[in-house]
């Protein structure tokens, strides 16, 4: 029973996107399908036309497997080494500052607007 | 032979996730992620082998890439589940996860204009504090390579999450809450499961960052995309 609950509620995330991605195609909106349907979802879920447990375990399940998912495009990379061929330094480099200033940013922002919260 | 392609790509992926999954447990190294293991080990075959077999993986994974649409939808439930936190925090998760997406744009494309990286190598990097199914979407949109992606992603979600409570902790950033918004802003789901170590206080923060740092990135890479095409 719990496996058949599990199942119908991934064909309903899977109708979600496959709606999106038809709204997409249909309208011509410059929005990946995925991101369009996580919004929807967030929606459906605040403004309770959709329980949590219409879709809460299909959810789960999905996301417990997803590293497998991000297999194939990790994988992929092989094909795209030849773009970093040369810029490998400056690429890592770019990625560590970008993601050191990013964090010390966000917390110290973050950490600012607590303590006025809390005033 | 289409059915057989499938069935083998779908066969080898799990099979080489979870066989390095066990490794990564035997081995207790954090920084080793069993997808990182996956993709390494994974394109080092690939790599040995004729150019066909990748090819044919290719189109055999197709359909389990298809699942990452779902997936990315099912993100909206551990992001409902703290909707608590959020109406207690709204501004402090709003303000750090926009501050901290702005500034690490700002930051790759300054640095990356003086250190003269391509064009190509810079949208990925902007795309590598986005949850990976919403950052490969984007991939898609702005014409960057996914596999590029996926790299800069993992080295953000990695590297952050090794260093990031080191980091705040020497600037003085001891807030639970802003400390969850740090490493769930720049460090998507790695950042997240890092931050749950702290308490769960930092891991709710840290899921309902991430969920606002991929609609944020996402939301400026499609209004560029519709002004630059």
């Amino acid at each position: 029973m719990a496996l058949l609950r599990t199942g119908l509620q991934l064909v309903v995330l899977g109708v979600l996107f496959a709606a999106c991605q038809w709204l997409v195609a249909r309208t011509g909106i410059p929005a990946p399908p995925g991101l369009l349907a996580l919004l929807v979802l967030i929606g459906l879920l605040l403004s309770r036309a959709v329980p949590e447990r219409a879709v809460g375990q299909g959810a789960d399940l999905l996301l417990r497997y997803l590293p497998v998912i991000f297999l194939p495009p990790g994988i992929g990379v092989i094909r795209e080494l030849h773009l970093v061929r040369g810029h490998a330094l400056g690429l890592a480099g770019v990625l560590l500052g970008s993601l050191v200033v990013g964090q010390l940013v966000a917390g110290l922002v973050g950490q600012a607007v607590v303590k006025r919260e809390k005033q | 032979m289409r059915a057989l392609e499938i069935l083998g790509a779908t066969g080898f992926t799990a099979a080489l996730y979870w066989a390095c999954s066990v490794v990564q447990r035997r081995l207790r190294l954090s920084l080793l992620h069993p997808l990182l293991l996956s993709v390494l080990a994974g394109g080092t075959l690939f790599a040995l082998l004729p150019e066909s077999w990748l090819d044919a993986y290719d189109r055999g994974s197709r359909p389990l890439l298809w699942l990452l649409g779902p997936a990315t939808a099912a993100l909206a439930l551990p992001f409902y589940r703290q909707r608590a936190f959020l109406a207690q925090h709204p501004w402090a998760a709003v303000l750090a996860a926009a501050s901290g997406c702005a500034s690490t744009v700002a930051v790759v494309w300054g640095l990356g204009e003086l250190l003269g990286l391509s064009p190509l190598l810079m949208r990925a990097a902007s795309l590598k504090n986005v949850t990976l199914p919403v950052a490969l979407g984007l991939a898609q949109l702005t014409h960057t390579q996914p596999g590029l992606t996926t790299v800069c992603v993992f080295t953000s979600g990695l590297v952050g999450s090794a260093i990031g409570p080191a980091l705040l902790s020497r600037v003085g950033v001891r807030s639970p809450v802003a400390r969850g918004l740090a490493l769930g802003t720049l460090s998507h789901a790695i950042g997240t499961a890092r931050a749950l170590e702290e308490g769960p206080l930092p891991g709710a923060a840290g899921v309902v960052a991430l969920t606002l740092s991929a609609v944020l990135i996402g939301t400026g890479a499609i209004v560029l995309s519709m002004i630059f095409g």
